[in-house]
């Protein structure tokens, strides 16, 4: 079979993620190590939407096409960014079907190729850009595509100034450290944790899944350096950390920053003596 | 001369022949349909308005411009030609939402009283 079946290159639709090169030496390496690939006909993967075409773009006019027009159109975008400035809509494809074949086992599984579509909006809801691309195998991260969406939320630019330390963090609420028994396996709420000169602030992730638009616009815990009445750095097994604040109404907020896969006990540090510092005072 | 009646316990093997019918009949039984042919029959443009929507639809999966914009994602039951409203839906592993459940997108526009000005269904799967 030819190898170059399964590549339909596409310069015009740039910018392709994965060049026509790239994907001749994959399929090569892929094929010399006991595969085979079947082309298929362009179809729709069925997960994500299939009304979006490299045609769609044609069907809308910069500088005239209003957002509600666009989305009647398109319907329900796949994401947006938290000021609705950036709508962006996604389509899988697969191209191809890949098996591999081993002396006991084989497996299939489809080579796909994902296009977005990213609108750009003004004040006023009208069409100020529209931008095409594909990626190959995998899709592209929604976060980096929509950039605003990627941090805790538009909210949290006014605190971020006045912050003197802010890290992602896990906010367990309620929580002494690691007790009561079985705390150790909870799993705290994503978010940004920033200290500023007056008090520890902590801002919730938009939950996975929700659009960006409806994200709460204050922070979920304001505790004043004034209401703590003690800090520490828990420490749990190998590598487990937990920064422990106590309040005068004798609460408990457990806060992890992570490292990779460990906890962050550098930054954990520094948060602790920043916060001991100003209860000392 | 006295009547004899004659009891016997039934047979395990009968008693299980007869649960065994049930449950595999049980299981043949169709399920409820969960499309309703008629759930979009209110929408009106230019009458219906968003609290109306809300109460007959619920919460819509995506709300845009102050609630101007609500959308609602729809699965389709080919049986009864009726539509089901399901949620949003992401994979675990994935930063995209998927659209494996939901067969069409319910577009509903509102003009500045609330009232329904523009609608559609886009189909999108």
């Amino acid at each position: 079979m030819s190898l170059f079946a399964i590549v339909r290159c596409d310069h015009a639709n740039a910018p392709v993620k994965f060049h026509c090169l790239q994907v001749l030496a994959l399929a090569l390496v892929l094929c010399a190590s006991g595969c085979i690939v079947i082309p298929t006909p362009e179809f729709n993967s069925g997960q994500a939407r299939g009304n979006i075409t490299k045609e769609t773009p044609a069907q809308f006019e910069v500088g005239k096409t209003t957002r509600a027009e666009l989305v009647l159109a398109l319907g329900e975008p796949d994401a947006v960014s938290p000021d609705e400035h950036i709508w962006a809509y996604r389509s899988e494809k697969i191209r191809a079907i890949v098996c591999f074949a081993g002396y006991t086992t084989a497996a299939c599984g489809p080579i796909t190729k994902d296009l977005y579509l990213l609108l750009q909006f003004n004040e006023q809801g009208v069409l100020q850009k529209i931008e095409s691309s594909s990626h190959w195998f995998t899709s592209a991260d929604s976060d980096k595509m929509l950039p605003a969406a990627a941090g805790s939320k538009a909210a949290t630019t006014d605190a971020s100034l006045s912050a003197r330390l802010q890290k992602p963090a896990f906010w367990l609420k309620g929580v002494d450290g690691y007790k009561p028994r079985g705390a150790a396996q909870m799993r705290g709420l994503p978010g940004k944790l920033l200290l500023t000169d007056a008090n520890l602030q902590f801002f919730a992730d938009v939950p996975k899944g929700e659009f960006a638009n409806i994200a709460p616009t204050g922070p979920e815990l304001i505790l004043p350096f004034a209401a703590i009445t003690a800090v520490r750095v828990d420490s749990y097994g190998f590598g487990g950390r937990r920064l422990v604040v106590r309040t005068s109404a004798n609460e408990a907020h457990s806060f992890e920053i992570s490292k990779g896969f460990f906890n962050d006990a550098e930054a954990l540090q520094s948060f602790a003596e920043f916060i001991q510092g100003k209860i000392n005072r | 001369m006295k009547n004899v009646e004659c009891r016997s316990d039934p047979d395990p093997i009968t008693v299980l022949f007869w649960v065994v019918l049930v449950l595999t009949l049980g299981a043949c039984a169709a399920a409820p349909l969960k499309g309703n042919a008629t759930l979009l029959d209110f929408l009106m443009d230019g009458k219906t308005s968003r609290a109306e929507v809300l109460t007959t639809l619920g919460q819509p999966s995506g709300r845009f411009e102050n609630d101007q914009i609500l959308t609602y994602r729809l699965g389709f039951e080919a049986k009864n030609s009726g539509y089901y409203v399901v949620e949003r839906e992401v994979m675990p592993t994935a930063t995209w939402p998927t659209w494996m459940q939901a067969k069409y997108s319910l577009v509903l526009v509102f003009d500045d009283t609330g009232v329904l000005s523009k609608h559609s269904l886009v189909k999108v799967n």
